[in-house]
């Protein structure tokens, strides 16, 4: 991290936590994280299955993700 | 819906990976689909280079929309393959940042294109066609920061002399430049 960023860090206060951080715990999983947080919420091995849990539970201001397993290469040229 | 926060609305990076070692910053911003229900919310990659809006096929059969319906398909060069696209209309939310919660959102209808499968971190990618011609965005890689803000912002901001809106063959509310 430079110089400048954390002294952008320092400014705004307390930070989320990272999303790779969460990511890496739970490699080829779907995640809901908290927007506000970071902390995930809820894990499933499919997207069905989390968009389930998370009308069951009745979870609000999350953001799903799909955490890539730690040996696929970087995505680019997406669209 | 509750009152909106003022604009612009800031979106931090997040991150993606790791993969192989690697993990880059990218810049998302939380969306949800709507149709005839509404999708869990995503972060959809904010992605400049595309001309569309790109979705994960599980995010249709949450929101209740049949891609096949429309018959409008394309086939989009991704990742150095081929891969055949169906599209079809449909309202996207862009919730509000921070903890403002599900109910403070600005919604706009747009087409978005639904892909048979889907590997990236992100279930949905808003490109220039559905969200670059709805809002004002200005991505920062060195505060690693999103700004959203209104479409119009723009011309106020760098001038840009006053053209009728025509819309393109695909409904985008671009104008036409001579």
């Amino acid at each position: 991290m430079s110089k400048l960023r954390r002294r952008a860090v320092k400014q705004s206060g307390e930070q989320p936590r990272s999303l790779a951080s969460v990511l890496r715990e739970v490699p080829g999983c779907w995640v809901a994280v908290d927007r506000s947080t970071g902390e995930p919420v809820a894990v499933e091995d499919s997207p069905y299955k989390l968009a389930a849990t998370i009308r069951s539970r009745r979870l609000k201001n999350v953001a799903v993700v799909r955490a890539p397993d730690p040996t696929e290469p970087e995505l680019v040229g997406l669209g | 819906m509750a009152e909106l926060p003022p604009f612009p609305w800031l979106f931090a990076y997040q991150e993606d990976g790791p993969r192989l070692g690697s993990i880059v910053q990218r810049p998302v911003v939380p969306v949800t689909l709507v149709g005839s229900d509404l999708s869990s919310t995503v972060y959809a990659l904010v992605d400049s280079g595309c001309s569309h809006i790109l979705a994960a096929p599980w995010l249709a059969d949450e929101a209740g929309i049949d891609p096949k319906a429309s018959g409008r398909t394309l086939l989009l060069g991704i990742g150095g393959t081929s891969v055949t696209v169906e599209f079809a209309d449909a309202s996207l939310r862009l919730m509000a940042p921070g903890d403002a919660g599900d109910d403070v959102f600005v919604e706009w209808q747009a087409e978005v294109g639904f892909l048979k499968q889907w590997r990236p971190t992100w279930p949905m990618l808003v490109g220039q066609v559905g969200f670059f011609d709805q809002f004002t965005v200005t991505m920062s890689r060195f505060s690693l920061q999103t700004a959203v803000e209104p479409v119009e912002v723009f011309d106020g901001r760098f001038g840009v002399p006053a053209a009728p809106t025509v819309p393109d063959t695909r409904g985008s509310s671009s104008r036409r430049r001579s």
